[in-house]
């Protein structure tokens, strides 16, 4: 008697488990998909990204070049931007930056664009471990950064250089970090920052290996 | 539909039609552009304008005319009636009529325009007109004669004169003098009234019908009309609409809205050209980074940013122009080899260029070892161009009172030109007509010489010759179009002999200025000038034009130079690069608390700074009572490292900055001066007897190598100052800029510092005297910079800051304290690159003027505007780590009160 209830129950069990189940874990995927996006993991704001080379030999010497990419911009024009990264001026020495394939307006030239020109400290980045980069167009407009200027595959803002100090040691993770990160605006809402949350930015690691 | 009994008003306008025309002269200028401003309104229905006052050209009237087979028509022979038709046919408006346009029309109706309520004025039931309950009515589609009354219908004046003929039989030209005939130049206002009753007496016209007179004072409204219909200013045409629309307003209401409609919108424009000229500096100093010796990219955008104030003179913007002109000039003088001269008959190329070296603070006589004013000695040379050579000669010569070789070549230049004077007034470089470019260029070289009788007679004439030939958008005619040059020129001459061209009665035209109507030619989105709105002359209109641009922003910085009450464009005796000798000098706060353990800062600064220096070294005198605790580098200021050492015995702080490893030369960002060189943090050992202690630099070098020749001494001479030893709580109180009202600050706001002993840092301190409480910000940058605690606020300029050092008007309490952050723009608490464009966009007046808070957060520079110099500010900041310079600024201040 036992035996056949168990067996009875199991099969009624097996129904009811099998949907409360599927239930539960679309209840949990969409939880999760809203929590993480509320997070910004799955946030569909434009980021920023320091590029995450391959592993390293810590015998490495020549330079190498990190991209800060972007993903997107919105339907707006930005006539300014910055970032800041940080380093560990210890293990990387910063070289300085190279043009990246993203442009502004230049109603001058012929193709209406240009690449901006960043400033950016190389001495004072080494001496605080981090890396701060500018553009301004000082007419708060006709040299703006624009969706219309993003090319279709890769958009790489610019090139950020750095040479292995003779410290480093395999297994040692180096972590280049978007501190702060901004295209701004003329009207501030409709600006792209990190601290406003309009902006993802994700990290760059350099990991050494043998 | 056609009333076919005509009756009265019938027999009036036939009657009418039959007076002979009066032939008169009309005493339009000829150089006015002839419009006619054409309306129709049916105000003694209540129902205000059928069609509002519309102005057009004769190209339009005739235009609009061909498409019924009329015309052309020169403006002798265009009569009220073709207006008319013209006017009718732009409205699609359908009509009645009888006779013809050409000869004898009589307009009896206008389909469409009724709109059904009546609301009668009381002034025309009053005299026995019809009224609200009592009328006629309207039984057609069409508003015209009958309607509403037996003795209604359609009625006409021109120039506020109710026309003694039919409108096909009056020609503007032919009724100048008439008696109520207006003169408005070569402007005429045609306006269709509907006449409820009185023949026009309720329209406030005395026609002379036995109808007893006009039943109220009508106002003349032509002046408000015309001015409608050339303004685009919506708000205030729907202000003005409501005066024209009020049958009985008095001429001092309709005065008042031609005022607000014209003369009000004039102070308003004035931070328009301001914008506009900001925005065009900007984008020459970014599309033309380096300009070189010529005529476009050249002398002129020089010039322009120079006088402008865009960069500052020792900027090397115009450093490195300069070094270029310099190669420049020696090539074209040792080629020419003519004694300076950079062209064999052209002396406007030496002129040009001495006009950007003096806006530049350079001198013009020794370029290289080249005298550019040498050749200035040779008239014959400077005659070979025409009247351009002596107008460019005067005006060069004396934007620095270069003196001559010979003494009379001033005086020949002024002759050459009085005696090309035309009859006009003007002067042209050719012909007998004036020019407004060469009269306005001929006005702006003899203006340093009003004194002279013959020149001020002549000045006279010429700027009544500009006048004349301005035309009713404000604008002027040259070379077969109206352009922004020929505007530009005669801006530049008017601020020269101190006229305002946007104010000035003679340099306004049907409400528009000569300032007005080169802004017209500014192209928004490109920063630059159009050299003309419509294509012609194989130039395209509303395409920027590099000379145009050039031409105008000169021509806005003139004005806005004279607004500013500085020196005219060309008068650049006050273009000096400053001082240059190396000097020092220390600061100490003004007070400290007496107790051991006391901290403080002394900043050394420099009030520049030479390159090509590997080594500094500088001996402070430390008096006793103070230990050194550290010496750290200004943020500005790279290249080396920091070694020192202080002898207690003998009080001297030695220091020196050099890079030991690889002998790299110094460095220095940034341009902005004093700047922070060293800053030494002292600490009291023990309470001091004494009331103050003083320290000083014993002395500074920079070195470039072991040869002492090539040492720099660096100025100490008035590097020293003393720190006042005082118990507990004290106040001191700086005041950092007050705004001059150019960009942004205005002139009533001061910023000030107060500087607080024996508190914590942060801690909450509240001003109120009885008569104000200010609000103070605690900065943490300064009082880390100073070593006291400083505090921010803005303050009305002209309250007394006495109140400020009286610890009776403060309370401490245990809080904290609201916090400054210098260049956070937004408040957000970063500063980064929203922050730079906040100070761009403010500057460029994209937004709203800031408040005290904004100011004190942007105005970086601490300089008495916000402008682009702070954007920079914050981008060198950002970049460079270097403290602002309003930071650096206010550590150094001293107490403002005794």
């Amino acid at each position: 008697m036992e035996l056949t209830k168990e067996k009875k129950l199991s099969k009624r069990q097996r129904r009811i488990l099998l949907v409360s189940a599927i239930l539960l874990l679309a209840v949990l995927a969409l939880v999760l998909f809203f929590l993480l996006r509320g997070g910004s993991l799955l946030s569909s704001a434009p980021a920023v990204t320091v590029e995450t080379p391959e592993k390293m030999s810590h015998t490495q010497r020549e330079s190498f070049s990190l991209a800060l990419e972007l993903s997107a911009l919105a339907e707006t024009d930005y006539p300014a931007a910055s970032f800041s990264i940080s380093f560990d001026p210890e293990k990387l020495e910063f070289l300085g930056l190279d043009e990246g394939n993203v442009s502004v307006k230049h109603p001058g030239s012929a193709s209406g664009a240009a690449l901006p020109e960043w400033s950016v400290n190389v001495d004072k980045s080494n001496e605080t471990g981090q890396i701060n980069i500018m553009y301004l167009d000082m007419t708060g407009g006709k040299y703006a950064f624009s969706k219309d200027l993003l090319q279709k595959d890769d958009n790489v803002l610019l090139y950020l250089n750095f040479r292995l100090r003779g410290s480093v040691k395999q297994g040692d993770v180096y972590e280049l970090c978007i501190d702060d990160a901004v295209f701004a605006a003329s009207d501030e809402a409709e600006s792209l920052a990190k601290a406003a949350g309009s902006l993802r930015t994700n990290n760059g690691r350099i990991v050494i290996g043998g | 539909m056609i009333r076919k009994n005509t009756r009265v008003i019938a027999l009036i306008l036939t009657v009418v039609m039959l007076f002979a025309s009066v032939s008169m002269f009309a005493s339009a200028t000829e150089s006015d552009a002839f419009s006619v401003v054409v309306s129709m309104e049916g105000l003694t229905l209540g129902q205000g304008l059928y069609f509002e006052p519309k102005a057009y050209s004769l190209d339009e009237i005739n235009s609009l005319l061909q498409r019924e087979g009329y015309g052309p028509y020169e403006q002798s022979d265009l009569t009220a009636g073709m207006a008319t038709l013209a006017f009718l046919i732009d409205h699609d408006a359908e009509y009645t009529m009888t006779g013809d346009w050409e000869n004898s029309a009589y307009l009896s109706g206008v389909r469409g325009i009724d709109t059904g309520t009546v609301n009668i004025p009381g002034v025309i039931t009053e005299n026995g007109g019809p009224s609200n309950e009592d009328h006629d009515g309207n039984d057609d589609d069409y508003l015209g004669e009958f309607d509403y009354g037996s003795i209604s219908g359609w009625m006409i004046t021109v120039n506020n004169l109710m026309i003694p003929v039919g409108c096909s039989q009056f020609g503007f030209e032919d009724f100048g003098g008439t008696q109520n005939y207006q003169d408005y130049g070569n402007t005429y206002v045609v306006r269709w009234h509907f006449t409820l009753y009185g023949y026009g007496a309720d329209l406030g016209y005395d026609n002379g019908w036995g109808m007893g007179g006009p039943y109220f004072e009508g106002a003349n409204k032509d002046l408000l009309y015309i001015a409608y219909a050339n303004s685009n200013n919506a708000e205030k045409k729907a202000a003005a609409r409501a005066v024209m629309e009020n049958l009985t307003a008095t001429q001092q209401e309709v005065d008042a809205a031609v005022t607000a409609l014209n003369g009000a919108e004039q102070p308003e424009e004035k931070p328009q050209a301001r914008t506009v000229l900001n925005e065009t500096m900007a984008q020459m100093a970014a599309s033309i980074p380096e300009p070189v010796f010529g005529v476009t990219a050249g002398e002129w955008t020089v010039l322009s940013l120079a006088r402008g104030g865009y960069y500052p003179l020792t900027d090397d913007y115009f450093n490195n122009y300069y070094l270029r002109i310099v190669e420049t000039v020696k090539e074209k003088d040792a080629s020419i080899g003519m004694n300076g001269q950079l062209h064999k008959v052209k002396s406007t190329e030496n002129a040009r260029l001495i006009m950007a070296l003096s806006a530049i603070g350079k001198d013009a006589t020794d370029v290289g070892g080249v005298n550019l004013v040498a050749p200035f000695d040779d008239f014959t040379w400077i005659t070979k161009q025409g009247i351009n050579g002596p107008i460019f000669a005067l005006i060069a010569l004396d934007t620095k009172q270069y003196a001559t070789g010979d003494d009379t070549i001033r005086q020949q230049c002024i002759d050459y030109i009085l005696s090309r004077q035309l009859s006009d007034g003007g002067w042209a470089l050719s012909g007998t007509t004036a020019d407004p470019d060469i009269t306005a260029m001929a006005l702006q070289a003899l203006a340093n010489y009003r004194s002279d009788a013959a020149v001020s007679e002549a000045a006279e004439k010429g700027i009544a010759c500009l006048s004349a030939m301005q035309k009713d958008n404000g604008g002027y005619y040259s070379w077969g179009a109206v352009n922004s040059e020929s505007i530009a020129q005669v801006i530049t001459a008017c601020t020269a002999w101190g006229i305002d061209p946007h104010t000035d009665a003679r340099f306004i035209k049907n409400g528009n200025s000569a300032v007005d109507a080169l802004l017209i030619f500014y192209i928004a989105d490109k920063c630059g000038f159009a050299h003309v709105l419509e294509s012609g002359g194989g130039y395209t209109g509303g395409e920027v034009n590099a000379m145009a641009t050039d031409q105008a922003c000169y021509a806005l910085v003139s004005y806005i130079r004279l607004q500013n009450k500085e020196n005219a464009l060309y008068n650049m005796t006050d273009a000096v690069i400053p001082e240059t000798e190396l000097t020092a000098a220390l600061n100490l706060p003004e007070n400290i608390e007496n107790k051991k353990g006391t901290a403080f800062n002394g900043i050394i600064s420099l009030n520049g700074w030479k390159d090509g220096y590997r080594l500094m070294d500088c001996i402070v005198n430390v008096p006793a009572g103070l230990q050194v605790n550290d010496v750290s580098i200004g943020s500005r200021i790279g290249g080396g490292s920091l070694s020192y050492n202080f002898e207690e015995e003998t009080g001297k702080l030695r220091i020196v900055y050099f890079d030991a490893q690889n002998g790299n030369v110094l460095t220095s960002e940034g341009k902005n001066y004093p700047m922070e060189f060293l800053n030494i943090s002292f600490e009291l050992k023990n309470y001091v007897s004494a009331e103050n202690l003083a320290v000083g630099i014993a002395g500074m070098t920079m070195k470039q190598s072991s040869d002492s020749q090539t040492q720099l001494v660096v100025n100490t001479a008035q590097a020293s100052d003393t720190v006042n030893l005082v118990d507990g709580l004290s106040f001191s109180v700086m005041t950092l800029y007050t705004g001059d009202g150019v960009d942004l600050i205005p002139t009533t706001r001061t910023a000030i510092a107060v500087a607080v002993t024996g508190v914590e840092n942060g801690t909450l301190v509240e001003y109120n005297d009885g008569t104000d409480a200010v609000a103070l910000r605690y900065s943490s940058s300064i009082s880390e910079k100073s070593g006291v605690s400083t505090y921010v606020a803005m303050v009305d300029s002209s309250k007394s800051l006495d109140g400020f050092i009286d610890e009776n008007n403060y309370t401490v309490s245990d809080g904290t304290a609201e916090e400054i952050t210098f260049g956070d723009a937004n408040g957000d608490g970063l500063v980064n690159a929203q922050d730079a464009l906040g100070a761009v966009n403010l500057w460029l007046r994209k937004g709203q003027a800031p408040d005290d808070g904004e100011i004190l957060c942007m105005n970086v520079t601490g300089d008495s505007r916000i402008n682009t110099f702070d954007a920079l500010g914050i981008v060198e900041s950002f970049v460079d780590g270097a403290d602002f310079a309003v930071v650096s600024r206010a550590a150094a201040l001293k107490n403002t009160v005794d």
